[in-house]
């Protein structure tokens, strides 16, 4: 596995290794059922703090990406891309309704939030 | 409590490296030729043993600053003011064991005209002149730390040359010096011995009482 | 879960320098940087925690057991590093362990021995004859050997080049694989505790002006900089913290940097706050140059 850490990206630390992790398992070369360093062991290897391990995994894990299993440890999901897919569009389903719901608060049509999506979407990243 | 050796070993270890050990050694020699024509200045130096050992342990705790260490260490801060006392206890015991060799050695010899040897007398003087040196010693200590305490008990050491040679000169004057002959050629009344040595015990666990009473009210 | 040290309320006071309500805890199997100016309370926290002086109030707990109270239960499960090492400098290590082992009930020999192995570490020297990092890797050495479950490290790094900083960190690394360890680490130089940290308990003029996990304080802080037209930018009064005027442009800490950004795009420039940069901004305050 291969993970390098920028101190100087503005990226939160937990989330460039979140991010790494997860994209090795989407690309595969994390495969399904495989284990991963416990918290404390990646924390000594990245020289970070075992909070900041325990997040990235906490949040791989919500994400369904990971499991833990308590006194065993951690490892790749049960790697159903669809299964992956579906959590995926949820998480996404649920940041767009509190994006809605704010915009309905400012009182925003639905013609201009599409505007706004249209902006964001094709703006890049 | 059986921790207790080894706050006394480190009073003892700390000498070992320096030559700080061979002055008093000397002076247990010294002490046990002395006997002869001044007991009380013999008995004064073996006082002055004692002081410089324990001295030179509290300037080596000052200037490595030990304290720090051991209030750390899981130590009951009474244990570390008992074993000040005892280490002093212990230090009498073996300069006094010197002397006593060093008499022997001395007389057999036949050198310095010396005929007279330590007398079960003459160690209770001596146990209690320590003991009761140290029963002031101890709480000047504790109370002003060894920066401030240095001159106030050099000084304390010095009254009390100053009161044996008194004590010597008026025991002669006093009833033909008759009393100062007894105790200088042991014959002293067991009874007296023991309770002199007793009393001088109880005052040296008043001390003890004190000094602990006193460092649990200083902060480092 | 039970917290290895709590503080709460704490308060001691000297004439001239008071340490106010003073309240932190640090969990099991975590390090906490306790972090602030020289003179701002740090070693004097510290101190109270071991009990050296008394507290005037408040309450400490170690392990959930008052630290006066349960002192000498409390001093077996702790390991300490200070800066100056308070031991007998002309006895060597081997002496020296001899005279304090005995005072630990879980005292374990080979693990002495393989730390001393590890920290390259001879038993046989003269503590006098060590340099300043070697005395502090002994400590440490001392600390790991007897089951501590909270090491508590004051300054160990003050007057120490990064070559043994780093060894140091190293070393602690190691000593956070073990889940039922704890470090309360304090120093002035935060650098040391940028990746290892995972709490930070800032203390400044005796009063304690955060503790948090150390990614929150290093997501809210955030460094801006600009042009000096910005200060002048209605929508950024009130929003920052510590500017630091000059000539050419201004830096500051802020605790709303996307409010910023979207606000005033690239009239500003967002960087990574380090502890050191929120340490100085929040202790020196609004500063010409």
């Amino acid at each position: 596995m291969r993970i390098v850490i920028s101190n100087l990206s503005r990226d939160p630390i937990y989330k460039q290794i979140a991010d790494q992790i997860r994209d090795a398992i989407i690309t595969g070369a994390l495969e399904e059922g495989e284990a991963l360093p416990s918290i404390r062991a990646l924390a000594k290897e990245l020289e970070v703090s075992v909070i900041t391990t325990s997040r990235a995994y906490e949040e791989l894990e919500k994400e369904g990406f990971i499991t833990s299993v308590p006194g065993k440890g951690s490892f790749v999901a049960g790697h159903n891309a669809e299964l992956i897919r579906e959590k995926r569009l949820h998480l996404l389903e649920e940041q767009l309704a509190e994006a809605i719901g704010s915009a309905k608060q400012m009182g925003l049509s639905l013609e201009e939030v599409t505007a706004i999506v249209r902006l964001l979407y094709e703006g890049g990243d | 409590m059986s921790k207790l050796i080894h706050l006394v070993r480190r009073d003892l270890m700390v000498h070992k490296r320096e030559r700080s050990l061979v002055v008093p050694a000397l002076l247990c020699v010294a002490a046990a030729i002395f006997l002869e024509s001044t007991p009380g200045f013999a008995v004064g130096l073996i006082t002055t043993v004692v002081y410089h050992v324990v001295v030179y342990t509290n300037a080596y705790d000052f200037k490595y600053n030990v304290q720090l260490g051991y209030r750390s260490l899981p130590i009951p801060r009474a244990s570390l003011i008992v074993s000040r006392y005892l280490s002093a206890l212990l230090i009498f015991i073996l300069s006094t064991a010197i002397s006593i060799l060093a008499s022997a050695a001395v007389r057999t010899a036949g050198l310095f005209n010396v005929t007279r040897g330590w007398t079960l007398s003459l160690v209770a003087l001596a146990f209690c002149t320590v003991g009761l040196y140290f029963s002031v010693y101890f709480p000047i200590y504790f109370r002003l730390g060894y920066m401030k305490s240095r001159w106030a008990t050099y000084f304390l050491l010095l009254s009390l040359y100053t009161g044996l040679g008194a004590l010597q000169g008026l025991g002669a004057q006093v009833g033909g010096g008759a009393v100062t002959a007894q105790i200088f050629s042991g014959a002293v009344d067991a009874p007296v011995l023991a309770a002199a040595v007793l009393g001088t015990s109880a005052v040296l666990a008043l001390s003890m009482f004190v000094s602990i009473k006193i460092d649990q009210g200083r902060e480092l | 879960m039970e917290a290895v040290l709590r503080l709460e309320g704490v308060t001691k006071h000297y004439p001239g320098f008071t340490l106010q309500d003073v309240s932190f805890r640090l969990e099991r199997g975590f390090v906490m940087g306790l972090i602030g100016p020289n003179g701002a309370g740090k070693s004097t926290t510290i101190k109270l925690i071991m009990n050296l002086i008394k507290r005037d109030g408040g309450i400490i707990e170690l392990f959930g057991l008052d630290n006066v109270k349960h002192e000498l239960a409390v001093k077996e499960r702790v390991g300490f590093v200070y800066d100056t090492i308070p031991y007998y400098g002309m006895l060597t290590i081997a002496e020296m362990k001899s005279l304090i082992a005995p005072f630990y009930r879980r005292w374990d020999e080979n693990l002495f021995r393989r730390y001393l192995k590890e920290f390259d570490l001879n038993p046989h020297q003269v503590i006098d004859n060590m340099s300043r990092g070697m005395k502090t890797k002994f400590q440490l050495a001392v600390a790991l050997s007897h089951d501590a479950e909270l090491i508590i490290m004051d300054e160990p790094t003050s007057g120490l080049d990064p070559v043994f900083r780093s060894e140091l960190l190293d070393i602690l690394y190691d000593v956070i694989t073990d889940a039922g360890k704890s470090v309360l680490f304090s120093t002035h130089i935060t650098t040391d505790l940028e990746k290892i940290a995972d709490y930070i308990t800032f203390i400044n003029q005796g009063q304690v002006v955060f503790s948090l996990p150390k990614d929150d304080v290093l997501e809210r802080y955030v460094l801006v900089k600009g042009g000096p037209e910005v200060l002048n930018d209605p929508r950024v009064k009130g929003h920052l913290i510590g500017v630091r005027r000059g000539q050419m442009g201004f830096s500051a800490l802020t605790t709303e940097a996307d409010a910023l950004e979207r606000q005033l795009g690239d009239a500003v420039t967002l960087e990574r706050a380090s502890l050191d940069d929120i340490m100085v901004f929040l202790v020196r305050g609004e500063r010409n140059v």
